[in-house]
């Protein structure tokens, strides 16, 4: 739930405050839970709750605590523990630079790319997740995906080599 | 290349194009090399997105401990402020009440000031000229039973017992005792009689002229036969006795001002019994006097202890509200 909130908001305490009002609906809404997916109803709750905390900071700008914020990237398990340190940090500077599109997105589309390429759901799903055609969830994910190749390709001098398209 | 071209890249890598669709691409990826190389850059993009590791949470959402239980307060406060909002208002709903019913006779003003009133009311006794009045003014609620002592000097009529009558309009003139104007010197006694003539009387109003004129008594027939100074007003009058008509009167029912002068003491000989119950046994009746008294007292002093009991009853109202609202905030709250 956090993970899903940190790649929507790019904010360690906003993220934070999602996910847990997140819990919270939840546990309130619980009678209107009618079985299925559990983890597609919790995150269904979570994503609608990053789209309100989008929209205020969309009308309600703030300024980034993050550089005071420990990075949860920081603390994410390593994806191969023999790696060396300067391969670590560069997967760091990979995480960060895509993170950094992600948010570039709009909310739409970082929505629709979140769920499916980060948390891995099929494009029916998603479209019930958001109340929204399967064809409209094929489109705003080609174009985010698009737009996040777009995006990396014009820092791909800052990316390490094995991660330049 | 375009945005189609493009989406159907994008769902053939999530394997979401149909089997047709999915036929004609991979046709095409055969023979064109942009689409290849699109395909691949996408790809890579969709794994280095994918590859973001779950993060961790930077604290735990979970609650571990109970949640501190706050022990109920007892507010006193509100219920101790409540009951004596009730109690005061149902004390004042009883002061309240009580005022109204008894129509302010416990409260009434001096007798001065009803003299005065008198004196300023528009058709208010002409005093005559004989007549010499000390005001010795007493509270009603003070007084004993209506006596009117007239002092006389001595030289009073013997057997002058000055029956005072006391009646209304038609009443005191058909009723008029000739001996009753007999003049005499030394003092004069005025006394007060309540029950009197009803404002709407005619004779009143010609007795009033006559009074006026000559301060005889009101009566029509009267002004000629009662060389007796008289006062009169619309609603009553005085009748000054030149003879000292002790007069006892039993008025208990009628709590009217006296006036006497005292300036000697009284006469076995010289008491004229003033009954204002033989004299209202006429035309008159008990609310003629009660209206003679409003009329006499003014209408303030009743207006203002009816304003008084409703004031304390609205007092009670309000009181008893904030005592309500308060016994239900008690209630209510935590």
């Amino acid at each position: 739930m956090f993970s899903l909130a940190y790649r929507m908001m790019g904010d360690t305490y906003e993220a934070s405050d999602v996910a847990q009002d997140a819990f919270i609906t939840a546990y309130r809404k619980l009678g209107t839970y009618r079985g299925g997916n559990f983890r597609s109803w919790l995150l269904r709750i979570c994503t609608n709750l990053c789209y309100d905390a989008m929209r205020r900071e969309k009308r309600r700008p703030t300024i980034s605590m993050d550089e005071l914020a420990p990075s949860p990237e920081e603390d994410a398990p390593l994806p191969d523990p023999s790696m060396t340190p300067e391969q670590i940090a560069e997967r760091r500077e990979m995480e960060r630079a895509v993170q950094a599109c992600i948010s570039a997105l709009s909310p739409d589309q970082r929505v629709v790319l979140v769920l499916s390429d980060i948390e891995g759901f099929d494009y029916q799903s998603i479209a019930d997740q958001l109340d929204t055609a399967l064809g409209t969830v094929k489109s705003r994910l080609s174009r985010a995906r698009a737009s996040i190749r777009e995006c990396l390709q014009s820092v791909g001098e800052l990316l390490p080599a094995q991660f330049r398209l | 290349m375009n945005d189609h071209d493009f989406e159907l890249l994008s769902a053939y890598l999530d394997d979401e194009l149909s089997n047709e669709e999915r036929a004609v691409l991979e046709q095409r990826l055969q023979s064109e090399a942009d689409l290849r190389r699109a395909l691949e850059t996408l790809r890579a993009t969709v794994s280095l997105v994918g590859s973001l590791p779950l993060l961790k949470a930077p604290r735990d959402f979970t609650l571990k401990a109970p949640p501190l239980s706050i022990a109920p307060k007892v507010r006193v406060l509100p219920r101790l402020a409540s009951l004596a909002s009730a109690a005061a208002a149902v004390l004042l709903f009883i002061a309240g009440a009580g005022i109204l019913n008894t129509g302010g006779g416990t409260s009434l003003p001096p007798a001065s000031s009803v003299s005065h009133e008198i004196a300023a009311m528009p058709t208010s006794a002409v005093i005559a000229p004989t007549a010499t009045v000390t005001n010795t003014a007493v509270p009603l609620a003070t007084l004993p039973p209506v006596t009117s002592e007239a002092d006389n000097s001595g030289e009073a009529p013997s057997q002058a017992e000055m029956q005072l009558s006391m009646t209304t309009g038609q009443t005191a003139s058909d009723q008029f005792d000739p001996a009753l104007a007999a003049p005499t010197e030394g003092e004069t006694v005025m006394a007060f009689a309540a029950g009197a003539v009803a404002s709407e009387n005619a004779g009143l109003s010609d007795s009033a002229a006559a009074s006026e004129s000559g301060g005889s008594l009101a009566a029509n027939d009267a002004p000629e036969k009662t060389p007796t100074p008289a006062v009169t007003s619309p609603s009553g009058f005085f009748t000054q006795a030149t003879q000292p008509p002790p007069a006892t009167a039993a008025a208990t029912a009628s709590p009217a001002p006296t006036q006497t002068n005292t300036t000697e003491p009284p006469t076995q000989a010289a008491q004229a019994t003033v009954q204002v119950e033989e004299a209202l046994s006429g035309d008159s009746n008990p609310t003629d006097m009660t209206d003679q008294e409003n009329a006499l007292r003014g209408k303030a002093p009743e207006n203002t202890n009816a304003a008084a009991g409703v004031a304390l009853l609205a007092g009670g109202v309000l009181l008893m509200g904030i005592a309500i609202g308060l016994f239900i905030r008690s209630r209510h709250s935590p």
